[in-house]
């Protein structure tokens, strides 16, 4: 009690002591606020990766050589092997106590490809042409025609603007013949005559020339959608809808189908305004001016991909807006010259009068494209798409998970390469009947002269052709038993409210040990692949902050303890003199270091306290979409419990006593006589 | 003493000479002479040698057969018919096995490559020397052989293996040209078939070994019966996955084909 009251007398006498205290002041606030926020992010993406496919843990079979995940890596999606009879499998998964909703899940990437805008015009004329002849037929192929004669006219003018530098001198000149043929008269009395014969040349000769289209990769979910709408309840479609059971189909992620599938020129526009809302200025930007820059690039793919008569129409708001005539790519040129005055008048110009005349997406609600899986061993899968889905309050369109694409589990089990019982039997009896083997390893290695067997052709034409009845080969529809009866890799779990998922997790792996049903599981942390690995830096951000605070604590204490103690060099002396043991004085220059350490930390703890649930309350507001998901939602509620915040102030404490250690040791160790003497100078 | 000898045989041989039967102008000229040393023949001359083994003047049609084994056990058996007419390197590949691919192909006009799904009646500009539906092989397995064309060949000596000396070469790509493989490493017979080759990545990882288990001797009409040796059997292993794939050229035929079949038209008209 003496050693206390002597070391709060000191401290009330020294003012320059209370640099310790609010050191541990500042470093209990920070920490405090810090683990808080950290918790509040590892909650919220928790709660987004449960609510967004993963379910809180994800069941597959545990002979695979891989883990499963919802979100794959730059190694793609993992190798896992088919959970066993997994129909059984999902009833036993549901009579779990606390089991409220059990989801069949694959994951994977495919692309779809585009052409260039040329392609796609010509494709469009070829669907035409190949129609029965008929008075709306024909019409419709002339207005083709005008329009391929305008946008190819457009072509040869840029072709010399174009770089060369991919093409020999005899390529481009066949390229530049190619394109002149195009724009003489007697080629489109041509086209109207056989039409399939120019088009072909069109393709060959000409579409290659405007670029090579371009793939967009689609990472996707393959599970049952009417279940997995059911299951997560953030599912929500933007447009169009969920296929009907028993449908294939394909969601587009809403955020990919913004991104990747709009018109480059509308999605530049997107990506501006959300950077000028954010208070950005395009006179002090330079990135957003090469935005701007960019958009303009793009004109020409802009105006070949729209008709003449819609054309017109947009000419006519242009002419409107700018206040002058003009044709159309120069008043397009200056409707796009965007700067800080006058870009929300043209956005609002842009969507509200222009986007309705203008393809603003590649593909609609309702059209097919055809995937291709990266390595599977079909060729294409078409599928049909229904429409778009995001995940409700985890981000908008620049979020990562809104950028994650849906199908049914028949075609991604198909575009894994993963073949059906039927595709498996034809191949063994083709592979039978064909009589071809496969090679020994032991012979990859060896050289041996070539075997040449002499064969007697006849010199005739091929006849023996094999013509294919027109059929769809990929169904629109399966069965019930085709979608679970499959393959299926693995399932997410949804546990309910009051049930602990850790304990499901266990029971479900325990009852497949006992069933001899080879079963294991992830958590939401590893099934969120290296989107949760976020939750997993920022404790390392943390944990690193934390050590550099300790040791800057650490060493600004000692060094104001050790100033304070060489002060007090006098006065040690002195009650060493009247008889006050050494211990004493290093307890009471110790007690000195607690003393301040912990009235800072409590301080710190306090305000922290005030400002977690005080001002942090109702948590804080999230505005940057990319961030969301992260965050669980537009606001981040940081949590501190009562625990951590006991842990944060003893740390600090612990840290302070550990800066007063050396202090207290030279304080106590200066023998009196040397002391008194230093009094006396 | 040995020189004696070796003279008095060369003189025997010589003697011996015109009482050999003629055989025709052209087969000599594809087969190797005996006689030839192969260290003397160069190694570009060895693989344009090769290439000329191969070229052909008629259009070509083949059924080729192929069946791929994937690490994981997957099996998969595709039969395509390859149409080729070397004259104006148009090519064609109609696939006929599965069923649910069966209608579809890949179709090689000038510069262009088109793939097509019959499924839906799209066709898909692809430039990539990239794999045959989704397999190991790739557009040029298919293709005409132009070694020479491609690569810079680089001589690595002679291999011998069972008592035959291989003629081991390095090619390497030449700048500008595109190949599925930027190096490769081939092993030559005495009689110019490749019997071996092996393709690396830029780095040199290894990509793919082939082992061309058997040729097809046949005659080329549309160059006076010249005698062209063609692959029958080929057998290709991917490093990386272990994927195995054997390719075999069956019912080959070189008469003349439709222009008409190099259209996309043509493929599209394949239904009922």
């Amino acid at each position: 009690m003496t050693l206390l009251s002597f070391a709060l007398q000191s401290v009330v006498a020294r003012p320059r002591s209370w640099v310790v205290a609010l050191l541990a002041l500042g470093s209990a606030l920070l920490l405090a606020l810090g683990l808080a926020m950290v918790a509040g992010i590892s909650e919220g993406t928790q709660r987004s990766v449960i609510e967004s496919g993963a379910g809180h843990f994800l069941v597959y079979n545990s002979q695979s050589s891989e883990k499963a995940v919802v979100v794959t890596g730059p190694t793609g999606a993992p190798v896992l092997v088919p959970l066993p009879d997994y129909p059984s499998l999902e009833t036993r998964l549901r009579q779990t106590p606390g089991v409220q909703d059990v989801v069949p899940l694959e994951v994977g990437m495919a692309a779809t490809f585009r052409g260039n805008y040329l392609d796609d015009k010509l494709s469009t004329a070829r669907a035409v042409a190949r129609q029965l002849p008929s008075p709306e037929r024909n019409a419709r192929l002339m207005r083709l025609a005008t329009d391929l004669e305008r946008t190819l006219r457009d072509v040869a003018r840029d072709a010399d603007r174009q770089t060369e530098a991919f093409l020999t001198a005899d390529e481009a000149r066949m390229d530049r013949a190619a394109l002149a043929e195009t724009t003489k008269p007697d080629f489109w009395e041509r086209f109207r005559a056989e039409p399939l014969v120019a088009l072909e040349y069109l393709e060959n000769h000409v579409a290659r020339q405007v670029g090579e289209g371009e793939s967009i990769d689609i990472e996707y979910l393959g599970s049952d959608l009417t279940q997995f709408a059911r299951a997560f309840p953030r599912f929500e479609m933007v447009t169009g809808s969920l296929p009907p059971e028993g449908h294939r189909g394909l969601l587009l992620g809403h955020g990919l189908y913004e991104q990747r599938f709009k018109l480059p020129v509308a999605a530049r526009l997107d990506e501006l305004k959300r950077e000028l809302d954010r208070g950005a200025l395009l006179a002090e930007d330079e990135r957003l001016r090469t935005l701007v820059e960019r958009a303009q690039a793009e004109l020409p793919d802009l105006l070949a991909r729209v008709d003449a008569e819609r054309s017109e129409a947009a000419r006519a708001v242009l002419e409107r807006v700018l206040g002058h005539e003009g044709e159309p790519e120069a008043l397009w040129r200056e409707f796009l010259k965007l700067e800080d005055g006058n870009f929300a008048t043209r956005h609002q110009v842009f969507y509200a009068e222009l986007a309705p005349l203008l393809p603003l997406y590649r593909v609609k609600p309702g059209d097919t494209v055809v995937l291709k899986g990266l390595d599977s061993l079909v060729n294409g899968v078409p599928l049909k798409v229904w429409g778009t889905y995001r995940f409700r309050g985890l981000g908008g369109d620049t979020s990562r998970v809104n950028t994650l694409s849906l199908m049914d589990l028949v075609s991604a089990r198909y575009l894994s390469g993963r073949l059906s019982p039927d595709m498996v039997e034809e191949a063994k009896r083709d592979a039978q009947s064909l009589g071809l083997d496969f090679l020994a390893e032991a012979e990859v290695d060896q050289l041996k002269p070539a075997t040449v067997v002499e064969v007697e052709t006849v010199p005739t034409r091929t006849t023996n052709i094999p013509d294919f009845p027109r059929a769809r080969a990929w169904p629109d529809t399966f069965s019930a038993t085709e979608l679970r009866g499959g393959s299926v890799l693995q399932a997410a779990v949804v546990v309910a409210p009051d049930a602990d998922p850790v304990r499901v997790a266990e029971v479900v792996v325990q009852q497949g040990t006992s069933a001899s049903v080879p079963l294991a599981t992830v958590d939401w942390e590893a099934a969120g692949g290296f989107i949760s690995g976020v939750v997993g830096m920022t404790r390392v951000v943390l944990l690193a902050f934390s050590v550099m605070l300790c040791l800057f604590v650490v060493l600004v204490s000692a060094g104001t303890l050790l100033l304070l103690a060489q002060e007090r060099v006098g006065e040690v002396g002195t009650m060493r003199a009247v008889g006050m043991q050494r211990r004493d004085v290093f307890g009471s220059l110790l007690m000195e270091g607690l003393l301040l350490g912990g009235l800072g930390a409590g301080v710190g703890m306090a305000l922290s306290a005030l400002l977690l649930f005080g001002s942090m309350g109702d948590g804080i507001l999230v505005t940057d979409e990319a961030l969301q998901f992260f965050m669980g939602g537009p606001v981040l509620m940081p949590r501190l419990s009562w625990g951590q915040g006991l842990g944060v102030w003893l740390g600090v404490v612990a840290v302070v006593v550990v800066a007063s250690l050396v202090p207290a040791w030279r304080g106590s160790a200066v023998p009196p006589a040397v002391a008194m003497r230093k009094r006396e100078d | 003493m040995q020189t004696s000898i070796r003279r008095l045989a060369v003189m025997f041989a010589l003697s011996l000479a015109p009482l050999a039967p003629a055989a025709p102008k052209e087969e000599k000229a594809a087969e190797p002479k005996a006689a030839e040393s192969k260290a003397a023949v160069s190694a570009e001359e060895v693989i344009r040698r090769v290439d000329a083994r191969m070229a052909l003047k008629s259009d070509f049609k083949s059924t080729v057969r192929l069946r791929e084994k994937r690490k994981d056990g997957t099996e998969a058996l595709l039969e395509m018919l390859v149409f080729r007419r070397d004259s104006s390197k148009d090519l064609l590949i109609y696939i006929t096995k599965p069923r649910n691919m069966a209608g579809g192909g890949y179709l090689r006009i000038g510069r262009n490559l088109w793939e097509y799904d019959p499924s839906v009646g799209h066709w898909q500009r692809t430039t990539s020397r990239g794999n045959i539906v989704n397999t190991i092989s790739c557009e040029e397995d298919f293709d005409r052989s132009h070694l020479l064309e491609t690569y810079e060949v680089q001589d690595e000596g002679e291999e011998t293996a069972a008592g035959t000396k291989f003629r081991k070469l390095f090619l390497k790509v030449r700048p500008g040209m595109e190949a599925s493989f930027p190096q490769l490493r081939v092993w030559v017979d005495p009689d110019y078939n490749i019997v071996k080759r092996v393709g690396y990545a830029p780095s040199g990882r290894t990509l793919r070994t082939d082992v061309i288990r058997g040729y097809q001797k046949i005659l080329d009409p549309a160059a006076e019966n010249r005698p062209v040796y063609l692959m029958r059997e080929v057998l290709e292993v991917e490093e990386a996955e272990g994927t195995q794939l054997t390719v075999r050229y069956d019912e080959v035929e070189l008469a003349p084909l439709s222009p008409n079949i190099f259209t996309k038209t043509w493929l599209e008209g394949r239904f009922r």
